[in-house]
């Protein structure tokens, strides 16, 4: 078996790549043979340079086999190739010691061949490599070497591009694009809804440049490549031009666009920005006395009773009180926007106030002063405040046949009792220090009796079913009138249409033609206004009383001819909003009743119920929750809102009854037995006492008891 | 200036009006017309000649339309010119009274 080691190197001069050669071989210039396939020096006309190729062969055997060189004269570049390969498949790998680095200053490279058995086939491989930025292809016929094509970079063989893997001969010619690849910018301005900001965004272009990277000969070239990315800054002209067209004018901001333009990373710049209104404020209010009605308590003692002494005060004002101050409205400041065009703030409101009964208000609109006492009140709806003092009328002793009975628009206060057959109405609060006989009470907003009720009669909150029904109504007569005022606005300018009966006898008579035809849903609703008002005549006040007077007058009760003219009924129209805006808006008022003792009395209240010591065969109706520290001794109690007592019921079983809504819940202490607990319409009557009760209905409707 | 005149046949009669229908001329309709033309089951208004409306003829109108039926009588309304029944419509005349009362 016989190896033959040989390379082949490039250098300068044929004397370095000898010795290369050596160097690489690791052997003396005496075992080798030396085969000159190029001398190297300078090219044709002295123009570059050529590298010198030698053939190193390390001798098998000093006193082996003579050396096979062939006439180095002979030897073409073409058959240097031929016998490289050749002599190639006999080189072996292995016995290669490791090879040193080639020598960037020399400009050697060395190809080295694949190990192969001697006494295999020979195959002959070509290879390409790239050498000062050049494609070497070293192909013989078997095996062309391979080429893949580099990533980003265009390489034309034969001036076509290469895609992936190709196969190369020396014929190809091989040239990498060396006109720059461009990516464009990509920019583009946005406003906002508001043009108040203008932003550029932007995805900066660049130019790249590819080389190629010199490496050394190999079967399959993936061919190295470097990348040089230069930025294409995007005209900063340009980008203003365009904020030109797109109407901006104000807000530019030059620095910023030129950080756009430059910037070597995606982005978005804020261009132009224009200055948004500073706001205002609207006007404000401040009240100087206490607006709602105190609740000091129930407190629950450390025993787990209740207190109930003194729970309620009513908050009063006397005569000179200042009730409201205004604070004035601050103007907000415009603003510009991109298009140089003023923004305006938005408008502000100041504080209107208007003074009902027992008010006025000061001439530079500023204050509310009250001009009697009594118990003031607030309705504060947007921007208008409306304030009244009602007033206040304290009974000094009993109501009794010596005193008649008490009417009084406003709030009472009696500091004794109220006699059998007797009747107090107020249309504000009542107080009652001492006992109630089987008289008649009714309080519009809250009942406070500090002695017992023995046989009475008690309505709490009542009025305001009326008021309930009447505020929709209200809104429809304003809106439905405003129309009816347009449409003889319309008739008026209408050629065939004579006016001489409506200046000499009012508007009845077209009003009546109106409200049969176009307008007949205003007549329904005016008849129904009328009707709920004529039912509660007893308990509207004097405001209320007088517009539906004239609502009656004016539309249905036409004998008087009705509405005079066109003011009369837009003077109407109006006051139905003022009555209309002083209903809705928060109900300043609570509506409650806290009585101590009752005793077959009726008592109905609108809204919650506190009773300190207890019920006796009473009969109990109140839309919020019903509360007691004491026993419900027989009787009906309907609380809508939730029944929370101590003890119900009588040994010996007088009847007693407790219902709620199917939502609330009744929570009873004691329950005796005989009673009755109702929810929803589920009942239940106890056969014997129990504690501890919590009735409500279960998620399907159950009652559960426990 | 009102003035009107009867055609009367067996079993229709027609009332042609000429003049302002408004406030001085319905007494004339009240107490001269009215009495003559409710002898009859089908009478006919003619309102060719009228110019002129206001609220309280139109009103008497519809009082004297809603009576005559309720007697039983069939009553149409005819020949209404443009302008008044711009006025009617405006009313919604017809709504009260019913389509079929024009003709």
């Amino acid at each position: 078996m016989s190896m033959e080691r040989s390379i082949i190197t490039r250098a300068k001069s044929a004397e370095t790549a000898v010795e290369e050669a050596l160097k690489l071989l690791a052997v003396n210039r005496e075992s080798v043979q030396i085969e000159i396939i190029e001398p190297g020096g300078r090219g044709l006309l002295g123009l570059g340079s050529r590298l010198a190729v030698v053939k190193v062969t390390v001798l098998q055997m000093q006193e082996g086999r003579g050396s096979a060189a062939p006439d180095s004269a002979a030897a073409s570049p073409g058959q240097a190739d031929q016998t490289l390969s050749a002599e190639a498949a006999a080189f072996s790998r292995e016995e290669q010691p490791t090879a040193a680095p080639p020598r960037a200053a020399e400009q050697i490279q060395a190809v080295q061949t694949k190990p192969v058995s001697a006494d295999a086939e020979p195959v002959q491989q070509g290879e390409i490599g790239i050498e000062n930025g050049v494609f070497r292809i070293v192909a013989s016929g078997d095996r062309l070497p391979l080429l893949t094509a580099p990533a980003g970079a265009v390489l034309y063989k034969n001036g076509v591009p290469v895609e992936g893997r190709v196969s190369v001969s020396r014929e190809d010619r091989l040239e990498l694009e060396s006109k720059p690849q461009v990516e464009p910018a990509v920019w583009r301005i946005e406003i906002d809804d508001f043009c108040l900001r203008a932003e550029l965004h932007i995805q900066p272009g660049f130019e790249t440049r590819y080389t190629l990277i010199d490496c050394k000969p190999q079967t399959h070239l993936s061919v190295p490549v470097q990348a040089s990315r230069t930025l294409l800054p995007v005209s900063e002209a340009e980008v203003a031009a365009r904020l030109k067209e797109m109407g901006v004018l104000y807000g530019i901001r030059p620095a910023e666009i030129k950080a756009a333009c430059f910037t070597e990373h995606a982005g978005v710049y804020t261009v132009a920005e224009g200055s948004p209104a500073v706001q205002g404020t609207n006007g404000s209010f401040e009240m100087n006395f206490e607006t709602e009605t105190k609740h000091l308590g129930p407190k629950n003692r450390e025993d787990g009773t209740i207190d109930y002494r003194e729970i309620v005060e009513f908050p009063t004002v006397v005569e000179g009180d200042v009730l409201v101050r205004t604070l004035p409205a601050k103007p907000g400041r415009p603003g510009r926007d991109l298009m140089d065009r003023p923004i305006q703030p938005n408008p502000v409101h100041p504080i209107q106030l208007a003074a009902g009964e027992g008010v006025s208000v000061t001439e530079d609109g500023r204050r509310a002063v009250a001009i009697r006492s009594g118990m003031p009140r607030v309705k504060h709806q947007a921007f208008r405040v409306h304030l009244s003092v009602l007033p206040k009328l304290s009974h000094r002793g009993d109501v009794d046949l010596k005193s008649g009975n008490i009417r009084f628009h406003g709030d009472v206060e009696i500091s004794g009792g109220i006699q059998n057959g007797m009747k107090v109405e107020s249309f504000g609060s009542l107080a009652v220090r001492g006992a109630v006989g089987s008289a008649t009470i009714d309080a519009a907003y809250s009942l406070i009796a500090s002695g017992s009720l023995i046989g009475a009669q008690v309505n709490v909150g009542k009025r305001n079913e009326f008021v309930d029904q009447a505020e929709p109504m209200l809104l429809e007569i304003a809106s439905q009138t405003l129309m009816l005022q347009s449409a003889i606005e319309q008739l008026s300018q209408t050629a065939a249409f004579k006016l001489n009966d409506l200046q000499q006898t009012g508007l009845g008579a077209l009003l009546n033609v109106l409200l049969r035809g176009k307008f007949k849903t205003l007549h329904a609703v005016l008849v129904r206004f009328s009707e709920q008002a004529g039912k509660n005549e007893a308990q509207l006040d004097e405001e209320w009383a007088a517009y539906a007077t004239r609502l009656k007058t004016g539309f249905l009760d036409l004998r008087l001819g009705g509405f005079r003219n066109a003011s009369e009924l837009d003077l109407f129209r109006r006051r139905t909003l003022e009555l209309y805006e002083s209903l809705c808006g928060p109900e300043d008022r609570p509506i409650f009743a806290d009585i101590q003792y009752a005793q077959n009395s009726h008592l109905y209240c609108g809204g919650s119920v506190r009773v300190a010591k207890g019920c006796y065969n009473t009969t109990l109706y109140c839309q919020g929750t019903l509360d007691s520290g004491g026993t419900l001794r027989g009787g009906v109690y309907f609380a809508g809102k939730g029944i929370n007592v101590k003890e119900v019921g009588a040994h010996g079983g007088v009847a007693t009854k407790l219902q709620v809504s199917e939502k609330a819940s009744i929570k009873v202490g004691n329950v005796m037995e005989g009673t009755i607990v109702q929810i929803g319409r589920r009942s239940f009557q106890f056969i014997e006492a129990a504690s501890n009760v919590h009735g409500r209905l279960g998620p399907s409707g159950e009652l559960l008891l426990f | 200036m009102f003035a009107y005149r009867i055609d009367q046949n067996e079993d229709e009669v027609v009332v042609v009006f000429e003049g302002d229908l408004d406030i001085d001329s319905s007494e004339v309709l009240e107490e001269d017309i009215l009495p003559v033309v409710s002898e009859y089951p089908n009478i006919r208004l003619n309102f060719g000649e009228v110019y002129f409306v206001d609220s309280s003829g139109i009103g008497l109108i519809i009082r004297t339309v809603d009576e005559l039926r309720e007697g039983g009588r069939s009553v149409k309304i005819q020949n209404v010119r443009p302008e008044v029944l711009e006025v009617f419509e405006l009313l919604q005349i017809r709504e009260i009274l019913g389509e079929e009362v024009f003709e």
